[in-house]
């Protein structure tokens, strides 16, 4: 979870160690708890501490945490040459380890040795079969490889005995989506939200899934969700907000003509448009006309 | 009161300090031995599953109000059914579970390294202190203590007229045995957190029955009452995006 | 405000311990007198209350402030999910972004 705070912060580090103000590793340190993905910069950063004998004897026992980093970093720039080099370094150091296998396994996959790479893996597997980061490395290759079906029939495998990652429900699901297989997505969104049911994102998305589906059930069950969205982000989130106002349009034209239904909150939607408004008159006045005249052709605000 | 019981220096040298100095060269040695004698034995993927069933049923029944009704009763379903459920333990199974277990040479091997790395080195100092240095007052803490602590640190001494800041060698041999934790932490890594209390605890949970533990998951996930939280959440939605408009 | 609340703090520690001794004091005189302990005396308790607030102020007011736990206030507001980086893949479109060819790691 990255909060608004913690995102602020990093930004902040960002800024300051691009311009030479220093805090490379406590932006790198940020970096990796947040576990953003910021290649370029980590790539820089962290070389340049790696190059400077004195900084990195400073760290300590972290210089090996922050050569994987690096290392990764680099595959994730294309930089192979330089995580080659960074691995070398890691292995001399830790002979026969795993996690500077799975590294050896990522460098492979890399380079496009996807061949190779699955060797690697399995080898790994074959010490440890329950060895749960080299069984997503093989997922995420049949992934970039293409194989999205067979990613898939990976990932249920490994839900099946691993049931309670987070991360591969997560994405389980955004694979789903890619395949418009909104039911099965639903379900993984249904799971994510038992584990963290006080994250927004994971209500937005699965909000978006319901919308997609269509039917009037599903648009009330996603106008809810978007309200819960709202409420978790304190109406922040300007996508949940949209989310809601096309939730609603769409639920009135279903229900147009027929009796009234039992509505909950009636003025929800219009207060949602309202609030958007607010939001792009603070935020970019350029696009409010934009906006309103969208906003008044759904006959949300007046 | 005993007031100024002078302790004889030789006391210190060749009780107290050697008491101390072998309790944490034993200590040590245990870590190693116990290091040396562990086998590094891989969670099957049976118990790693059902751990991770609970860790899911436990979900499920602290978020249910989050999904919708109906996606709660198929996942109750899925997990709870008398059939083929997650939670579900057939009747034969569970009871063949606590005999499966005392069967299984590895775990009763493990079983035995542990009790006797722990046992043994255990035993034999409390019988050398006990030998060589019984009713020694070894040492004298420098605060005033109730009455009350005449049974830990006098252990050894039956007798009432002395201060309770004198401390026998026999209670010094224990206060060293649980009170090194720390040290060897600071000495040894944290990884040697595995002290005597833990053993014990380790060895009560030994027959940690998953079946147990599943089939409780079960039962609470039956009783529960589902109740949509997001119709409320919308009302307080409104009342957020209110605030906001305000 | 931690310097002052801190001194707070300092001051009631003292008072405490002051209304400890008197406390002690007293019961040696009572014990001289022959009376029963029936309950610190008046202005012990006084005493006491003071320290109590000054130590309660010194406790909110030096540690921190305090920050919000609400999952919607500005500060812990959910903004982004982490990247899901046990199944990054590298063969994305950055890879035809040119990268800066000086970077080296040295040997």
């Amino acid at each position: 979870m990255v909060g608004a705070a913690e995102e602020a912060q990093l930004n902040r580090l960002e800024n300051q160690v691009d311009n030479g103000g220093g805090g490379a590793w406590e932006y790198l340190c940020l970096v990796r708890k947040l576990k953003a993905r910021r290649p370029d910069k980590v790539l820089k950063h962290g070389l340049s501490i790696l190059n400077n004998p004195k900084a990195r004897s400073n760290l300590g026992t972290e210089e090996w945490t922050l050569y994987e980093q690096v290392a990764i970093a680099a595959m994730d720039c294309q930089r192979v040459d330089i995580a080659k080099d960074c691995i070398s370094v890691l292995s001399n150091k830790f002979p026969g380890s795993t996690r500077v296998g799975r590294l050896e396994g990522m460098l492979l996959e890399a380079n496009g040795a996807w061949a190779d790479a699955e060797t690697t893996y399995r080898r790994l597997l074959e010490e440890n079969p329950n060895d749960q980061v080299v069984q997503k490395r093989m997922i995420a290759m049949a992934k970039a490889l293409g194989n999205i079906s067979t990613a898939v029939e990976y990932l249920n495998k490994y839900l099946e005995i691993y049931m309670a990652d987070q991360d591969a429900w997560r994405e389980l699901a955004e694979i789903y989506v890619s395949l418009q297989m909104y039911k099965q997505a639903a379900y993984c969104y249904e799971e994510l939200i038992l584990c963290q049911p006080t994250v927004p994102l994971h209500h937005l998305a699965y909000a978006e899934v319901l919308y997609t589906m269509g039917g009037l059930e599903n648009l009330q069950m996603a106008k809810k969700y978007y309200a819960s969205a709202i409420n978790f982000t304190g109406g922040k989130n300007t996508r949940a907000l949209y989310g809601l106002c096309l939730c609603s349009v769409a639920i009135n034209q279903i229900t147009k003509g027929r009796n009234k239904e039992d509505k909950e909150s009636p003025e929800l939607q219009y207060l949602a448009a309202e609030a958007l408004v607010k939001d792009y008159k603070e935020k970019a006045p350029a696009k409010l006309t934009l906006v309103t005249s969208t906003l008044k052709s759904m006959k949300l605000i007046s | 009161m005993a007031e100024d019981l002078v302790l004889d220096t030789a006391i210190r040298d060749w009780v107290l300090i050697p008491l101390s100095v072998v309790m944490v060269l034993i200590g040590v040695l245990r870590y190693f031995v116990s290091k040396l004698m562990r086998s590094s034995q891989l969670p099957d993927a049976k118990a790693l599953k059902e751990g991770q069933v609970i860790i899911r049923a436990r979900n499920l029944k602290s978020g249910a109000n989050f999904i919708p009704s109906k996606s709660f009763r198929a996942r109750r379903v899925y997990f709870t059914n008398e059939e083929n459920g997650l939670l579900h333990v057939p009747k034969e199974q569970a009871q063949n579970a606590q005999a499966q277990m005392f069967s299984d040479p590895n775990m009763a091997m493990d079983m035995m390294k542990k009790n006797l790395s722990m046992l043994i080195p255990q035993s034999l100092t409390f019988a050398w202190v006990n030998f060589f240095f019984s009713g020694f007052v070894a040492a004298k803490i420098p605060f005033p203590l109730t009455q009350r602590f005449r049974a830990m640190l006098q252990n050894g001494i039956d007798l009432s007229s002395v201060d309770v800041s004198y401390v026998s060698s026999r209670s010094w041999y224990f206060l060293n045995l649980f009170g090194l934790r720390g040290f060897f932490s600071l000495i040894l890594g944290e990884e040697n957190a595995m002290d005597d209390t833990q053993r014990m605890m380790q060895m009560g949970g030994f027959g940690f029955d998953a079946s147990r533990s599943l089939a409780a998951e079960k039962d609470s996930l039956d009783i529960i009452q589902h109740d949509w939280a997001l119709p409320k959440i919308e009302h307080r939605a409104e009342q957020v995006l209110r605030k906001l408009l305000r | 405000m931690g310097g002052v609340g801190f001194a707070m703090g300092v001051l009631g520690g003292l008072l405490l311990a002051h209304a400890a001794y008197t406390t002690i004091q007293y019961r040696g005189m009572l014990k001289i007198v022959e009376e029963e302990f029936s309950g610190p005396p008046m202005n012990v308790v006084v005493e006491l209350l003071i320290a109590m607030t000054l130590c309660m102020v010194a406790g909110l007011t030096v540690p921190g402030k305090f920050l919000s736990i609400l999952p919607d206030s500005d500060d812990n507001r959910v903004v982004s999910l982490p990247a899901n980086l046990d199944f990054m893949i590298f063969n994305h479109r950055g890879r035809v972004l040119p990268s800066d060819a000086d970077l080296k790691l040295k040997k």
